[in-house]
């Protein structure tokens, strides 16, 4: 097979990666038209997808319908029910920081993959082609009659809603309501229903991308949901604004993707490439052409609402309490010892999650990947290495920094948007590529670890352990407290009340984040350290990409006090479960996705202004603000 | 007359529409400099050229003699160039008293990680001082432990100045600072600028729109109409400047009659 590739070995794959690509430019073109018209991006748009493919799958498989009823129906109820859904809750979040919308979108992603699995199992199912899957010959390939079909539909949407824009006159207040809603809504155009028709279109899209797809893929929850990171790379190309651009972003990703797949069938080292290519696609736009455009972020609706991240008095009772409640549960709770290590080792996850989103208004959705890699480190450092114990820990956590720093540097030149969705990616492109390399959990797939034995305890013993948790738990609290009492807690709140007079004023905001970013990654490698040191073991399955986006549902759950919340967060994900009875287990996905959507549009409202009987949503004082990020950079 | 802020032969264009055309101003320390025109003349886009946050389409930015036209919005702070906004950029869910200390904690730290994190005793006991010294300037002592965001918009113009004061600059852009004033508020503002100039050396470059205020402090007066650069002289020579009179209100005798109104204004409190 070695000599010069001929033009007719790549055909087949060209073929392909157009087919696959139309339907990625489909789900990016949806993503695109709602992002623009609401401002808010859909994270849920591939579990949108998902469910379409569910729905039809039902309609035409099971109930037997023929596919053309079966796919008008799911079409249409879909987008009217999940167009209506999406608008009322992109509504309801509007105002509220970029990291609230995208827990608000995070949770409905949560809630449909869990109800989805929850209906219909976690095992792929098979989905029959119900295009004709008759060939003709092109050149030299055999191309199917379904892939033609396909492509036809994608470039035919793509027009068909380019001139829609362009030409009409609902396209062209769709328009504008982008650049001004309050306009709109002055020349007798309702802004909310202009939104509402572009989440209908929008979810439709996402709708027609799954059914679409889904026989190529087969019927699985997680897998349809994922396919958002090929729709993210699409709308990377298409500046996030572009529709004829995006769609063209999509088949530049999907030709690219089979492109790779023929390269790592003679070069199986590269084998993790071909899934890659949307997450590399996305990065390098991020980095190379970190548009204008993408950067506005309109306008910004707040109120004066004092948000305590941490309370001006030390509440003295209640951590005296606390503290001495955690050392006698070694001693009370028999067996289940293991599941409060567990709640330690996760509150100092929490603490690191919560330390980047209440404080610094940012959000991570790969912090399982920096976990893992902190586990992994550990290993090779302690099993491998035979380094001391703590020592270990605390390279374990340092090593997770550069790693941090080089997802977060790119993004927060640019919103909150944009480091959602770089670190999303990114998690994705860790547990693909780089977790079963020996670099991390290598070809068996997990990593060993040892336990503790610190001279005063002995760590092998599960008490001991919960003890030398607990220690590394009260230390990092007081370091994240005295961080944030202090100067940087003051820069951080000050950041998220106004990056432009922070900025001139002489502060370079970006270091501020990325530093930031980099003590929660600290935080989550020492966290991922404990969690492999426990067991004794760890697999990359425990820091799943999946986890991430649970992690922040949860966090987002329990509130913004970091300290408190780090526990709450916890215990809610660890110790609860535990005293439940196994079989509600399976909500578990389904009710965080839930809670999370309702937390993101519940805390937009005051409701102890609403208590005291004021009629405004917002307590003191509302200001318009026309943020432009590109002002912003230092 | 001592360096201050230079800008050279500014031009912005947006899209198609020129901003600013060839336009050059300067403010030496010491001085306190007006920048007049009428709404959409170019002045707050000029504002933002010499503080960073816009890169010109071409034209240069001198600072204390140092070409900045380079640098970014924080590293000019750094230098000692603060502003304040039309719109007002205050940290609404912080206290006035927070507000200055974190002002000055920015200009102090700038981008050094290590230093955005911890603080020393001797940054604090200097933060604290310059704190009080422009709570004190300003006359803030009533609010200073109110939240920012719940004062009315005379208070919230003082804090965002005592902001800057507090923060130390040599040099001040400021943006409309008596919008949204009474009479009596507007006064205790002038008295508070022309003491940053005459005691601290301060260079100021206020832009404005009420005349009384700016005949009353400034030293020396620029004029821009639809971004060109249309009066470079003194007050008393603006006042009888044709060019000044039609840029500013048409064909009106805008100063004049906002002289006649300050006088009557005088003549009604006597």
């Amino acid at each position: 097979m070695r000599g010069v590739p001929s033009v007719k070995d790549y055909l087949p794959f060209i073929v392909v990666g157009v087919t696959a690509g139309s339907l990625y430019g489909l789900a990016g073109m949806g993503l695109v038209l709602a992002y623009k018209t609401s401002g808010i991006f859909n994270f849920a748009h591939g579990a949108i997808a998902a469910a379409g493919a569910f729905a039809f799958y039902e309609l035409h498989a099971t109930l037997g319908w023929p596919w053309p009823v079966a796919l008008i129906v799911a079409l249409g109820v879909g987008s009217l029910v999940f167009g209506l859904g999406m608008e009322r809750v992109a509504r309801a979040v509007s105002g509220a920081r970029a990291a609230t919308t995208i827990v608000a979108t995070v949770g409905i992603l949560l809630f449909l993959q869990g109800g989805l699995t929850l209906l219909f199992g976690s095992q792929t199912r098979d989905f029959p082609q119900f295009l004709p899957t008759e060939t003709f010959k092109l050149s030299s390939v055999h191309v199917q009659y379904a892939q033609v079909i396909v492509a036809v539909i994608g470039v035919g949407l793509a027009v068909a809603l380019y001139a829609f824009f362009r030409f009409s006159r609902l396209g062209s207040s769709m328009r504008a309501v982008v650049d001004s809603p309050s306009l709109v809504s002055l020349t007798g155009t309702s802004p909310v229903q202009v939104r509402l028709i572009a989440w209908i279109i929008g979810c439709g899209l996402a709708l027609l991308s799954g059914i679409l797809i889904a026989p190529t893929l087969g019927l699985d929850a997680s897998l349809l949901t994922l396919l958002i990171v090929q729709a993210f790379a699409a709308c990377a190309i298409g500046r996030f604004s572009s529709l004829p651009l995006t769609y063209a972003g999509g088949v530049i990703v999907g030709v690219l993707a089979a492109l790779a797949t023929k390269l790592v069938a003679s070069t199986p080292s590269l084998n993790g490439l071909p899934s890659s290519v949307p997450f590399l696609v996305l990065f390098a736009v991020l980095v190379l052409r970190p548009p204008k455009v993408m950067a506005r972020i309109g306008d910004v609706r707040r109120s004066v609402r004092r948000v305590a991240t941490v309370p001006s008095q030390v509440p003295i009772a209640a951590v005296a309490v606390g503290l001495l409640a955690l050392c006698i549960v070694p001693f009370v709770v028999g067996s289940r010892l293991p599941v409060y290590t567990n709640l330690l080792a996760f509150s100092l996850i929490f603490l690191s999650l919560g330390l980047l989103v209440s404080t610094s208004g940012q959000i991570s959705l790969c912090h399982a990947a920096l976990a893992a890699l902190g586990a992994t480190t550990f290993s090779h450092l302690t099993h491998g290495a035979g380094m001391p114990w703590l020592l270990a820990l605390l390279l374990a956590g340092l090593a997770t920094v550069p790693l941090g720093a080089i997802v977060a540097i790119p993004a927060i030149r640019l919103s909150g948007i944009y480091l959602a969705l770089a670190t999303f990616g990114f998690g994705i492109l860790m547990e693909r590529v780089v977790y079963p390399t020996a670099l991390m959990f290598g070809g068996r797939g997990f990593r060993l670890a040892p336990r503790p034995e610190l001279g005063f305890v002995d760590g092998r013993t599960d008490k001991g352990f919960y003890f030398v948790t607990l220690a590394v738990v009260i230390v990092a609290c007081v370091a994240v407290f005295v961080l944030i009492r202090g100067r940087l807690g003051r820069m951080l709140r000050a950041l998220s009340d106004s990056p432009t007079a922070l900025v001139t004023h002489g502060l370079s905001v970006n270091v501020t984040r990325v530093l930031v970013f980099c003590l929660s990654a600290a935080l989550a490698g020492i966290a991922g350290a404990l969690l492999i040191s426990f067991p004794g073991q760890a697999s990359g399955v425990g820091f799943a990409s999946f986890q991430s986006l649970l992690w922040v549902a949860v966090i987002a759950i329990v509130g913004r006090r970091v300290l408190p919340a780090a526990f709450a967060a916890s215990a809610l994900l660890v110790l609860i479960p535990a005293y439940l009875p196994d079989s509600l287990l399976q909500y578990q996905t389904f009710a965080f996705g839930a809670l999370a959507v309702a937390v993101a549009v519940l805390g937009q409202t005051d409701w102890r202004a609403r208590v005291r009987g004021r009629s405004e949503r917002t307590p003191v004082r509302e200001r318009t603000v026309a943020r432009r990020a590109e002002l912003v950079t230092s | 007359m001592t360096e201050g802020l230079q800008a050279q032969d500014v031009t912005v264009r947006f899209g198609g529409s020129v901003v600013l055309n060839g336009v050059g101003v300067n403010a030496p320390l010491g001085r306190l400099t007006g920048l007049l025109g009428p709404n959409g003349a170019g002045k707050t886009t000029l504002f933002n050229v010499c503080s960073g946050l816009l890169r010109p389409t071409s034209g240069t930015v001198r600072l204390f003699g140092e070409d900045v036209s380079s640098l970014g919005p924080a590293p000019r702070a750094r230098l000692g160039l603060g502003r304040t906004f039309q719109r007002m950029e205050l940290f609404d869910s912080m206290t006035v008293d927070e507000n200055l200390v974190v002002a000055t904690e920015a200009r102090l730290v700038g981008a050094r990680p290590e230093r955005q994190l911890f603080s020393t005793a001797a940054e604090r006991t200097q933060t604290r001082s310059a704190v009080d010294d422009a709570i004190e300037a300003c006359g803030l002592g009533p609010v200073r432990h109110e939240l920012a965001g719940t004062l009315s918009t005379g208070w919230r113009r003082l804090v965002e100045l005592a902001r800057a004061c507090a923060a130390g600059f040599r040099l001040l852009l400021l943006d409309e600072p008596s919008s949204g004033l009474d009479g009596e508020e507007t006064e205790r503002l002038g008295t508070i600028i022309r003491g940053l100039v005459d005691e601290r050396g301060t260079g100021i470059l206020l832009v404005e729109h009420d005349m009384t205020l700016v005949m009353d402090v400034c030293e020396h007066l620029f004029v821009l109409d639809f971004g060109t650069l249309v009066f470079d002289g003194t007050p008393a020579a603006a006042q009888t400047s044709d060019v000044v009179r039609a840029a500013y209100l048409g064909s009106e005798s805008g100063l004049e009659a906002a002289e006649h109104e300050h006088e009557a204004a005088e003549v009604g409190s006597a």
